[in-house]
């Protein structure tokens, strides 16, 4: 009877770990145990078998390391040998060492924290299940004007999309409606206000805390928080069942889920169900039920496995036209992949996206962090093969008792394999330790999640990959030296070494690139924040109009600000700048050629709060009949093609792109200086400001110039009035020079970031430039001491030393400068007004760099000048 | 004579290489201690057992021929060595010695 096998696998193992002179017994004591059961039961057989076979995997059993390994004993003599001297070799030169180790790891901890934050938004969007599945529908409109482009669809596209189209799984509304006072107990806050469908949740992901996805949003009047809006109004009662107070109506509670992940476009923190607000107006119920015309849903789709987006927005396009009337604008929809949204929304308007991200700064960032990594390994390999020139009677005594080429390089590369391994311990530990401060740099909110499979992968080859590049050119380099000229020992300053030379001069370029870069960019911002805008930011404060009581009692809310010693003008007015809200505009008709001006209502306080120059003409008048005059500014005459604009009559045809029934005919009583209404990325646009008792669009604001003197008392004062007016609604104020720092809040991020960047880089280029000059100066010691004895004094002998790095970074800046003046160019003429680059900025960062390096440099040359030539000549 | 420490599953493994004789390997020692004391026990403690049985010097081995069974694989075979023997007499005389003492008191 043929024997059945014992599993193959645990055989193997037992036999690769079990010592042999035991092997023999307990191999065959199992398998006989093994045909035993085979019997009855072969699969319990084999289970056993291997059981038994793990069992045995302790001590006793297992080959000892001796007997294992050491078989080959002469590769792993050498093996510990290689290490034994790379390991002196590091504790011999301290110094260079450390340098090695500090400036790779933080050249590894950028490079790591760079590559967390571009896989962040590469990922984008990314984390949903279908995400792959998932679509937009933009709506693409045509006007006189050109093409416009929408994420909104009009609120019939998604319900007739699923019944229709057998391609389309799910359809989803988003629909954004401003803002609401939420409260619970007596807490009180402003909330915006985003109605989905009930499907929401089939079609995005959302961590469920509480509540059931399927059902949360299918009743009016629910709402589903997330995680920190439910600890924001509930505190530690659990909030599910709890009723939400709002200003429209109230809402039950249905669903808690986890707060949306920094990299989702949507980041609503709460959602009320889309069949509330049928139920609390029954216009909108009839809009929901009819509208096929505007653009107000955010629609998303979720396709089926094999359904093609092209024919999926042809069918919407045929559906649409279907109901839409003939004469109706010329309306087309498409569909966005999620995926592309962040990237791809540059041009969309009323896009509902929490972090629109440029492509551009994932290159520029992606960029930076190869060169830091470049910067770091450029001194790595510079240390190395001048460390190695050290190690050069090392060298040639292996090879003389016969060391092959391949044996040296395999020692070099094993020596920077262990070098690169240390560093990435240490990045790692930095990156854990600096995660907090650099998600508040850059205003992510990045995990340190280096322990997931392909985080280490990437790192592990990463590591493995500079080891070689780093490791790879010293280890050629000094393998192919001849051992009789290394044995005759040729001089430590005159060995040449081009590469390492030319190394030291990229390095130094993007070093100088960087700082230069950082300089423009700083220069920029600080011409942003000090650019005359025409009026006077600082002291404003803006109070929001959130309740009918404080719009319509105008005149006493006014009067009552007036009131407040602190406060010396008041104003109102529709907008105000450095607003984030979409400012109005308006079609404007002088002698039949339109024009799209931004739009303005305000008293006639306006212009002296905000302290804005009446260039012709005069002020509105404390009078209804200014209702039809309007002021514009400079843009505006020159726009409209204006010859002595006061006294003019315009006539305004529509408001935001939507004609009037009937042209509005208006006077022209004033001009005023143009004025940078939003970030001054954009240039000036043309600008009318009507007077506020218009029929056109509500006040919304209050401005109030007060004095800094007693602030927190002013402040109370104005919660005061605006309580008295209006104890539903909490204030809302802002300081407008901070609302307007906010426009550039990213702009700042970036160039902290970008200045972070660059001071690392010329870091790890200067302790590269450190350690390189203390080895220069180890090895000529002798030479140093020789001619100090022939008389040469300390400035020659710095010079001597120094002139050879500084003469290389001379070169550097003449070629740092160009790239740099070509780079920032680019970057900063993305801004409409901005500071031009000059001369001088570049030849900074070429100063700094050089008195930087200077510094460097002489701390060690000059200690090795001035030393006294007897104690380096006298043991020879 | 001389203390030796043998912990209970030693002196159960001692016990059955004596009482097998000529025939104590792995397998049949396993089976007769599963037999006797009706449990299951498992080979490898076995196999541990009696490498620290060896090293004391408590037992001897010796390898059988190659037959077909066990794939081949020689048996190895156990023999109690007169310092093993010795042991067993002395724990033997002190279980005796002590279980002697216990008072002839009914545990009706």
């Amino acid at each position: 009877m043929k024997k059945a096998p014992p599993p193959e696998r645990a055989l193997k193992f037992l036999r690769w770990f079990c010592r042999d002179d035991y092997l023999e017994e307990i191999e065959g004591n199992l398998i006989e145990i093994f045909e035993d059961q085979y019997a009855a039961s072969p699969h319990r057989a084999g289970w056993k078998f291997t059981w038994n076979v793990m069992l045995h995997f302790r001590p006793v059993f297992i080959k000892s390391y001796k007997t294992q390994w050491s078989l080959n004993s002469s590769n792993s003599d050498m093996l510990k040998n290689y290490l034994l001297i790379g390991w002196r070799n590091m504790l011999k030169n301290k110094l260079v060492s450390a340098v090695n180790l500090a400036g790779l790891s933080m050249g590894f901890t950028a490079a790591i924290f760079i590559a967390l934050y571009v896989t962040g938004e590469l990922n984008f969007d990314r984390y949903h299940t279908a995400a792959d599945r998932i679509y937009r529908i933009t709506k693409t409109v045509q006007t006189d004007q050109g093409e416009r482009h929408m994420a909104r669809a009009a609120a019939r596209i998604a319900p007739a999309a699923v019944e229709n189209l057998p391609a389309v799984q799910q359809a989803v509304r988003i629909a954004v409606f401003g803002r609401l006072t939420a409260g619970y107990g007596t807490f009180r806050d402003y909330e915006p206000m985003i109605a989905v469908d009930s499907n929401f949740f089939q079609v995005f992901d959302c961590r469920f805390i509480a509540g059931d996805p399927e059902i949360a949003l299918d009743e009016p009047h629910s709402v589903v928080l997330t995680e920190r809006l439910a600890e924001k109004y509930f505190g530690d009662e659990p909030p599910l069942g709890k009723i939400l107070f709002t200003n429209w109506f109230e809402a039950t509670v249905t669903g808690v889920i986890g707060d949306f992940p920094s990299n989702s476009h949507l980041d609503p923190p709460m959602l009320f169900s889309l069949s509330t607000m049928n139920t609390i107006s029954g216009e909108f119920k009839n809009y929901m039920e009819n509208d096929w015309a505007s653009s107000r849903f955010s629609t998303y789709l979720l396709l089926e496995e094999e359904a093609r987006p092209e024919t999926v927005a042809t069918q919407i396009n045929d559906l649409s036209r279907k109901h839409l009337p003939a004469d109706h604008q010329q309306v087309s929809y498409s569909l966005q992949p999620l995926k592309d949204i962040h990237f791809y929304s540059g041009d969309l308007e009323s896009d509902y996206n929490a972090h629109k991200g440029q492509m551009a700064y994932v290159y520029i960032f992606s960029a930076i962090g190869f060169l830091i990594l470049f910067i770091a390994f450029i001194n790595y390999i510079n240390l190395s093969t001048a460390g190695g020139m050290k190690r050069l009677k090392e060298i040639g005594l292996r090879k003389t008792i016969g060391a092959g080429r391949n044996q040296l390089v395999f020692q070099f590369m094993g020596e920077s394999m262990v070098m690169v391994i240390l560093t990435l311990v240490l990045a790692m530990a930095m990156i854990y330790l600096l995660m907090p401060a650099f998600n508040t740099l850059s205003g992510k909110n990045l995990q340190p999640d280096l322990t997931g499979g392909t985080a280490l992968l990437i790192i592990l080859v990463t590591g493995l990959l500079s080891a070689v590049l780093a490791g790879g050119y010293p280890a050629f380099y000094l393998s192919r030296l001849k051992p009789s000229l290394i044995l005759k020992n040729t001089s430590g300053l005159h060995g040449k070494n081009p590469a390492g030379q030319l190394l030291l001069v990229v390095q130094f370029s993007i070093a100088i690139v960087m700082i230069a870069a950082t300089i423009v960019i700083n220069r920029q911002m600080n011409f942003i924040r000090n650019k005359d805008l025409g009026y006077n930011r600082n002291q404003l404060v803006t109070v929001d109009i959130n309740s009918q009581p404080m719009r319509q009692q105008y005149e006493g809310v006014k009067a009552s600000f007036l009131g407040i010693p602190g406060v010396e003008k008041v104003t109102t007015s529709t907008r105000v700048p450095g607003e984030w809200k979409n400012l109005h505009s308006a079609t404007v008709i002088h002698e039949n050629s339109p024009a799209e001006l931004h739009y303005v209502a305000a008293d006639e306080d306006y212009l002296p709060t905000y302290e804005i120059t009446l260039l012709e003409g005069r002020n509105f008048s404390h009078a209804a009949a200014d209702s039809l005059k309007i002021l514009i500014n400079q843009e505006a005459v020159k726009v409209l093609g204006l010859k002595d604009p006061v006294g003019q009559f315009l006539e305004i045809s529509g408001f935001m792109r939507e004609e009037l029934e009937k042209p509005v005919l208006v006077e022209v009583i004033g001009v005023i200086r143009d004025l940078h209404f939003q970030s001054v990325r954009e240039k000036i646009m043309p600008l009318m400001v009507s007077y506020y008792l218009n029929p056109f669009y509500p006040i919304d604001y209050y401005t109030l110039r007060i004095d800094t003197r007693d602030l927190p008392e002013t402040l109370a004062a104005i919660r005061g009035v605006t309580q008295q007016f209006d104890p539903e609604n909490p204030l809302e104020y802002h300081f407008l020079d901070e609302k307007f720092e906010e426009l550039y809040s990213n702009d700042t991020k970036r160039s902290d970031l970008f200045g972070l960047a660059a001071i690392l880089g010329i870091f790890i280029a200067c302790i590269g430039l450190f350690g390189l000059t203390k080895i220069m100066v180890e090895k000529s010691v002798k030479e140093i001491g020789i001619r100090k004895v022939l008389g040469a004094g300390v400035l020659n002998i710095t010079w001597l030393i120094s002139g050879k790095f500084l003469r290389l970074i001379g070169i550097a800046f003449l070629i740092g400068t160009p790239v740099a003046w070509w780079v920032t160019r680019g970057w900063i003429s993305g801004f409409a007004y901005h500071t031009p680059v000059t001369l001088d900025m570049l030849l900074m960062a070429g100063f700094i760099v050089l008195v930087i390096s200077i510094l460097t440099v002489s701390i060690q040359t000059i200690h090795a000048a001035k030393a006294n030539p007897v104690q380096s000549l006298r043991d020879e | 004579m001389k203390e030796i420490s043998l912990g209970e599953f030693g002196e159960l493994v001692l016990l059955t290489v004596a009482a097998l004789h000529d025939e104590a390997y792995g397998v049949s020692i396993l089976e007769n201690m599963e037999e006797k004391q009706g449990k299951k026990v498992n080979i490898s403690a076995i196999h541990v057992t009696l490498k620290r049985l060896e090293d004391k010097g408590l037992v001897k081995s010796r390898f059988g021929g190659i037959t077909s069974e066990r794939g081949g694989r020689r048996k190895k075979f156990y023999m109690i060595t007169a310092y093993g023997k010795k042991a067993l007499d002395y724990q033997y005389a002190l279980r005796t010695g002590l279980y002697h003492q216990i008072p002839k008191i009914s545990f009706g």
